[in-house]
């Protein structure tokens, strides 16, 4: 490449500003980006859907972020200069931290946006730490300052107190009435520092994200920290040592726009025909075959799902298509895996690892919605490492897999370190929630005057059960929560079966601490009582461990099923009545010959204790 | 067999539990309907073409003043021969019965009067926020009788709010001194959206469970048949010779007009409903000489099986091979799991109910 050419690199490079937007769901994320296309006129009034970054209607509906996406921005300052801003969005929970502290990554500057009513909260804070660890220069933002609730000096008291940032210069904001968003465009000028890397080193390219196109493959979004990507190079990627050529680089404006070459802190796409997506793992770093960068860049890591659960389709003439939903979505995320699985009561499925929660809700709400399958969905499961008295460890995600207990010596389950933030007067209701879930303490500290931030060991599976909605009820909404696995540690387990009609339904099976048996067993077997709707004959419900009854309940006889009336020759509403009964029953597996509703199978997860 | 359903859409006061067509409307705008009414019926009906039945229901037909009553008798006359009816039907308020309505309807051949009792429990009556009490019904029965009424019908309700089964058989055993010949008799249907709906759903009242509503249907099956009645429908009971022909007109899958706001029609294989606002009914109506909004499919098979089973004398299973072309259990080879379940079975070829299928028509119903 020319000297002149190399200036030329250089000299824009100086122009550019990488920066992500930090803040809780709610807090008006997504809000500002639009804000920021708007004023910056990247997308006209007429394409300005609510909340462009969130592309899938799903995310739009849940008000979060799951999938990333990264816009180029062209500003041209009133002061005469022209910069290229980089806007790199990142998921907004939990289950998804890896990919934020890619995405995060990729960024020299973070805006950490704090609703001025709120203050910070745990997944915030969880991400301000990502964004430290990253060397990110951070800008305070306080939003939403026309609610008639908000305290600007004590958010402002917050971010010093609790992060250590200076909050003086925060811009104070409405993304929604579009007030400040230009006070946030000059000191994203002035703070954030413009991309450094060497546009003649070899080439290091990050994936922080990747997408599915049907014609031209996987596609990874990329940011360059040194030397230049551009058509027809042949590349590699230093994890899987995959080898590709790429036929064409871009950006997203949102619009994708080809380019002839990405330069160092250009963030943008790359399309090499790349077929699956084990190829462009997240966190990996792209190089050139011919000249190989030395060392790939820090921080990759192989994701590992953490929750587990059966996917069932209830008409079992779907479990083709079920496969192919879920290798569609493969193709876009890495970090879903599925094996097939029978089950007894439920015919063939697939057992599917998660991240977390969300990511699993997520991944059926697609499948029911997208592809049209109707699912049942099992109660999720962890893994579990399984001691043989002969000396082996099996790990089972799967609890109808466990062994009988005299073949077994001990067995371990993974614990989360978790941080809880909550007001002072909801420490004694958290605790006591952390108890019951049979946390062990660690920490307390007091976060300025009014709250306080709590650190436990959590076991997972106890999160996996309804320990996010317990923690928002009985702290009415104020607590929030983050947590990343820390390690695994022996524990009283059992199996626990579930029997409808004398007969166990091995998709209903849990594990359960031996302590907590009983009182669950009673609850699960009233809930099922509830949930499964009479039939006509008395179904009897039973929990049991090891063979022995510990609970028992019975769905007493469904007696009359007709519609009375005639409706002055409308029959109409005998159809839809009929229709509706049908669409409940296609809602329904039919178990043995109890027909079940899509609930039951998680009714374990949600039983008030 | 044809029958035509006029559909009068207006009420003094609302019960709770009703969703149908209705409104409390202005005299004015009772006015302006009925002459919207009576455009469609003029248009709509050719001239000498035969009808069976008529049926005027509601709503209340007798909330209308016997001036507007009659304006739509007399000009129903001249669409329909009315003295030549089979049946001539019109749903009454207890609180709506005198002399001079009486004498009016036998003028125009009104030989059949349903009359909406529900229950002769007062503090239920209130609770649905019916107007009259059972001291009216009895005098509306009797006033009914004195009028030379032979046939006469009675819509009860099971299963109310707070209704034991000793309330049951106390309507059953009025209903029964009496000598009411024609009894509909309903399990109380909470419909989405009603006040009853929302009333049980907030937990101000309470109704019993479906235990209960069997056993209050096994009550009232068991007690009318002993006492000389005929269970002909799942939900309808009669002396012998009172069965209601215009109703059976649908069950039997036979053409039937539809006039008014809401009312459904069927007519030469096609179903259609008119619209249900009032409002837009008239002006509709007035504008093309028909309130239609829209048609809907007739399933054949499937229109003629649910209604037709409801009969308790069922399916012609010959009939309907011959109007099918096909045997029926080809069609659904699924009945006989009902057979062997003993929710329906064939005797004298005739596809039925068994006494235990009454209860779970819904589940024979889903096979079609």
């Amino acid at each position: 490449m020319s000297d002149d050419r190399i200036a030329l690199i250089k000299a824009r490079q100086k122009t550019i500003r990488n920066f992500s937007i930090i803040a809780h769901i709610d807090h008006g994320k997504s809000t500002l980006a639009d804000r920021i296309l708007e004023v910056t006129k990247s997308i006209t009034a007429r394409e300005m859907k609510a909340q462009l970054l969130d592309s899938m209607d799903l995310e739009r509906e849940r008000g979060i972020t799951i999938k990333l996406n990264a816009v180029q921005i062209q500003y041209a300052h009133t002061n005469g200069k022209s910069y290229i801003f980089h806007l790199i969005d990142t998921p907004g929970h939990v289950d998804f931290t890896y990919e934020v502290s890619r995405s995060l990554a990729a960024c020299e500057g973070a805006l950490l946006v704090v609703d001025a009513a709120q203050g910070i909260e745990a997944q915030t804070l969880a991400n301000v730490y990502l964004a430290l660890d990253n060397d990110l220069e951070i800008l305070p933002i306080i939003n939403k300052i026309d609610l008639p609730s908000a305290d600007i000096p004590k958010v402002k008291a917050e971010i010093e107190d609790i992060i250590g940032l200076d909050a003086s210069e925060a811009v104070e904001t409405s993304a929604k009435e579009g007030i400040g968003i230009f006070q946030i465009l000059d000191q994203i000028i002035a703070k954030v520092p413009a991309p450094s890397g060497d546009p003649e080193a070899p080439l290091k390219a990050l994936i922080f994200d990747s997408y599915y196109d049907a014609y031209r493959g996987i596609i990874p979004s990329i940011r360059i920290v040194e030397g230049i990507l551009g058509k027809g190079d042949k590349i590699q990627m230093m994890s899987s040592n995959r080898v590709f050529e790429v036929i064409e680089v871009g950006v997203n404006t949102p619009k994708p726009v080809v380019k002839d070459y990405l330069g160092p802190g250009d963030v943008g796409y790359c399309v090499a025909s790349i077929k699956t997506v084990e190829d462009v793992r997240v966190g990996d770093t792209m190089t050139h075959v011919k000249r190989p960068a030395e060392k790939p860049l820090p921080g990759y890591r192989q994701l590992n799902p953490m929750v587990f659960c059966g996917l069932f389709p209830i008409d079992s003439n779907d479990y083709n298509d079920l496969r192919e939903a879920l290798e569609r979505l493969k193709l876009n995320d890495a970090s879903l895996i599925y094996e097939p699985e029978t089950s007894q009561a439920l015919g063939f499925g697939f057992r599917t690892g998660f991240l977390g929660m969300l990511h699993m809700e997520i991944i059926q709400e697609r499948i029911e919605r997208e592809f049209k399958i109707d699912l049942i969905a099992t109660a999720p499961s962890v893994i579990y490492h399984v001691y043989l008295t002969n000396g082996t460890m099996e790990k089972i995600d799967n609890p109808s897999a466990l062994k009988e207990s005299q073949d077994i010596e001990r067995i371990e389950e993974p614990y989360v370190s978790a941080i809880l933030m909550t007001p002072k007067e909801y420490v004694g209701n958290v605790m006591e929630l952390c108890q019951q879930k049979r946390g062990i303490y660690k920490t307390m500290r007091y976060l300025g005057e009014t709250r306080v931030e709590l650190s436990y060991e959590l076991p997972l599976l106890e999160i996996v059960y309804d320990f996010f909605d317990k923690l928002k009820s009985s702290t009415k909404g104020y607590a929030s929560f983050d947590y990343t696995f820390s390690t695994y540690k022996p524990s009283k387990l059992v199996k626990m079966d579930i029997l409808l009609n004398g007969e166990i339904v091995d998709a209903l099976s849990t594990i359960v601490h031996r302590d907590f048996a009983y009182k669950r067993g009673k609850l699960i077997t009233e809930k099922l009582k509830d949930i499964i709707p009479r039939q006509m004959f008395e179904v009897p419900v039973q929990a049991s461990i090891n063979n022995k009854i510990i609970a028992r309940s019975s769905i007493r006889a469904l007696r009359k099923n007709v519609l009375a009336k005639c409706y002055g020759g409308d029959i109409t509403r005998k159809k839809k009545l009929l229709e509706k009964q049908k669409k409940g029953k296609k809602r329904m597996k039919s178990v043995g010959n109890v027909e079940v509703p899509q609930e039951a199978f998680l009714s374990v997860l949600s039983i008030d204790e | 067999m044809k029958g035509v359903y006029i559909h009068i859409p207006f009420c003094e006061h609302l019960c709770i539990y009703c969703d149908f067509v209705k409104e409390r409307a202005k005299p004015e705008k009772m006015a302006r309907y009925v002459d919207a009414l009576l455009h469609e019926i003029a248009c709509q009906i050719e001239t000498r073409q035969v009808i069976d039945t008529v049926y005027i229901g509601g709503g209340t037909p007798s909330y209308l003043n016997l001036i507007l009553l009659e304006k739509l008798l007399m000009r129903l006359q001249e669409a329909i021969d009315l003295k030549a009816l089979k049946e001539f039907t019109i749903e009454c308020n207890p609180q709506d019965i005198n002399d001079d309505l009486l004498k009016l309807l036998k003028r125009y051949y009104v030989n059949r009067i349903s009359l909406g009792i529900q229950t002769f429990n007062d503090s239920a009556l209130k609770l649905l926020n019916r107007k009259h009490t059972s001291d009216t019904a009895k005098n509306a029965l009797a006033m009914i009788e004195k009028h030379n009424f032979t046939r006469v019908s009675v819509d009860f309700i099971f299963n109310l709010p707070y209704q034991t089964m000793h309330d049951v058989m106390t309507d059953l055993k009025t209903v029964i001194t009496l000598n009411i010949p024609h009894i509909s008799y309903y399990s109380l249907i909470v419909e989405e959206n009603t006040r009853l709906f929302y009333q049980l759903k907030q937990g101000f009242i309470t109704q019993g469970d479906n235990d209960t509503e069997a056993e209050m249907y096994a009550q009232i099956i068991d007690t009318l048949t002993t006492n000389g009645y005929e269970h002909y429908e799942i939900s309808n009971f009669a002396k012998p010779n009172h069965r209601s022909i215009h109703n059976q007109i649908y069950w039997k899958d036979h053409d039937y007009y539809g006039f008014g706001a809401g009312s459904h029609g069927k007519l030469n294989q096609q179903r259609y409903y008119n619209y249900q606002s009032v409002k837009q009914y008239i002006e509709k109506t007035l504008m093309h000489g028909s309130g239609l909004q829209t048609t809907y499919p007739y399933e054949p098979v499937r229109d003629y099986l649910l209604m037709g089973l409801r009969m308790l004398e069922g399916i012609d299973l010959s009939v309907f091979k011959t109007r099918f072309g096909t045997d029926i259990f080809t069609l659904y080879p699924k009945l006989h799991e009902c057979i062997v379940q003993g929710l329906v079975l064939v005797e004298n070829n005739h596809l039925k109910f068994t006494p235990k299928g009454l209860f779970f028509g819904n589940d024979v119903f889903a096979l079609f």
